[in-house]
């Protein structure tokens, strides 16, 4: 059974994460998936316009921490910014369909799409906090520099973000179908002067996220170090005990 | 050994522990690094020198130097020290834990690579004493930043942050503290991974470019990639290559 589904419609292609059950969970596997399947896309000449979605209640609620790794350094280098990378730094316009609930790394791949479209009253959680961690990802610069100040409170001690707050900001759109509003704006895209999208987006790369690869680096240096500490064991375990954690601060 | 500790294995760590002193290099500590150095020399693929406690090392120890006659510090001084890293063949990496100032620093420019936690501070503070640097300050600093950062750094005797550093060269990744040594090792483990015989040659070509005009370099370049084509190492890694497998390495 794929954990990623693709629905191809001509040069517009629909990836959905696929494990509804785990709401969409970033697990190893279904980051592997999701790796191959971005890398085969990209490469497709035939394709325009990629549309990210998440099937079932959620778009994804980022790493799965039933399977975490124990080097997360390794992990974030490894798995989760190549996928980051192919969607940032893609010759091809990606939309994200958001629905329901995304959190952890989930946000940045929504965020880190050209176009974003959420279903009302859908929240952003950054869970990073709660097992110990600090947001990954990209996730600080992404959110940083797209909405300025406005959610430095989120990103410093964690919490939620509704859709209609990222939407007062202009970091997305508001949608009561994300997925076929995303469908016609993904065939719009792909009719359009293609090239000239294209070049738009790697020219608000320049001016956006000319420095993430040095950030990314500090990042999961950063990040390897807090799962190492006794707030990150006794995170991971209060959730999977479903139970408010304890933190000591060390 | 009293002033450095050596950890043995595969990557080689020595720390600098005059933590008091915050690590400032004395002729026992000269000694020290030889030997460990020496030590390590047969087994680990790749060496980390760091420091115990707040610094990497604020220099050379300005007491013991005061009370040196310029024939002990011209006949020997610290270049014991200084010709065993020349003649090391291993990469060693300085990761940064603090500040690295005067000797600090040309031990650090002294290694092969430097990463710094983000705390660290990096300067040739020598001028303040009313004397210059001695090993490499003006000259490993000078090819590696330019003429004009280096005048500076010299002249004033001012201390730059590590991302400064990183934005000059010198560094070549700063990260936060705590992740400081996982990420040296990473670095060390990944070049560790690689056939040793290579490596080797490989630093010797790279340091050969900065105390040669670019022919005698380009000539030095050319045998070094000679002997590798032809050695074991070499052979085993093209045939892994085209048979898409990995390489088993010898060395």
């Amino acid at each position: 059974m794929s954990l990623v589904q693709i629905r191809d419609h001509g040069p517009v292609s629909v990836i959905s994460l696929s494990r509804p059950d785990k709401l969409n969970a970033l697990s190893l596997e279904l980051r592997s998936e999701l790796l191959g399947s971005l890398r085969r896309f990209n490469s497709d000449p035939g394709k325009r316009v990629a549309i990210l979605t998440g099937e079932g209640k959620a778009f994804s609620v980022g790493a799965d921490l039933s399977s975490i790794s124990s080097d997360l350094t390794e992990d974030l280098r490894s798995s989760f910014y190549p996928i980051l990378r192919e969607i940032r730094f893609s010759s091809k316009i990606y939309i994200s369909a958001v629905n329901g609930v995304t959190a952890g790394a989930g946000i940045s791949l929504a965020l880190a799409c050209d176009v974003k479209i959420a279903s009302r009253g859908s929240r952003f959680v950054t869970a990073f906090h709660n097992i110990g961690l600090a947001p990954d990802t990209g996730l600080t610069l992404i959110l940083a520099r797209l909405g300025g100040t406005r959610f430095l409170d989120r990103l410093l001690l964690g919490g939620e973000i509704m859709a209609e707050e990222l939407e007062r900001e202009g970091i997305l759109k508001i949608s009561d179908d994300p997925l076929s509003e995303a469908l016609k704006l993904g065939e719009e895209i792909s009719t359009g002067p293609f090239r000239s999208y294209v070049a738009s987006k790697k020219l608000i790369n320049r001016a956006l996220y000319h420095d993430l690869e040095e950030y990314l680096e500090y990042e999961s240096a950063m990040q390897g170090y807090l799962g190492t500490t006794q707030d990150f064991k006794e995170g991971v375990k209060a959730f999977l005990e479903k139970r408010k954690p304890s933190f000591r601060g060390e | 050994m009293r002033t450095v500790i050596v950890e043995k294995g595969d990557v080689g760590i020595i720390r600098l522990n005059r933590p008091e002193k915050l690590n400032a290099i004395n002729m026992e500590m000269v000694y020290d690094l030889v030997e460990a150095l020496n030590e390590l020399k047969s087994q680990a693929k790749a060496v980390i020198i760091t420091g115990n406690g707040k610094a990497f090392s604020a220099g050379a120890d300005v007491k013991e130097m005061l009370d040196m006659s310029i024939e002990q510090v011209t006949r020997e001084g610290h270049m014991p020290l200084w010709d065993a890293l020349r003649g090391f063949r291993k990469p060693v990496i300085a990761a940064l834990n603090g500040v690295a100032a005067g000797g600090g620093l040309e031990l650090a420019m002294a290694c092969d690579m430097i990463v710094a936690g983000e705390s660290a501070r990096l300067g040739q503070p020598e001028i303040n004493l009313g004397i210059i640097p001695g090993a490499g300050g003006t000259q490993r600093l000078t090819r590696t930043v330019g003429k004009y950062r280096a005048m500076e750094m010299v002249l004033t005797g001012r201390l730059i942050t590590a991302w400064e550093a990183y934005r000059m060269g010198l560094v070549t990744k700063v990260v936060p503290d705590e992740a400081l040594i996982p990420e040296a090792m990473r670095l060390a483990r990944e070049i560790a991974g690689k056939s040793g015989f290579a490596v080797e040659l490989g630093k010797e070509a790279v340091n050969r470019a900065l105390d040669t005009l670019l022919q005698q370099g380009l000539d030095l370049e050319r045998r070094n990639f000679y002997v590798t084509l032809v050695s074991q190492d070499g052979r085993e890694g093209m045939k892994a290559f085209l048979e898409k497998r990995k390489p088993e390495w010898k060395t």
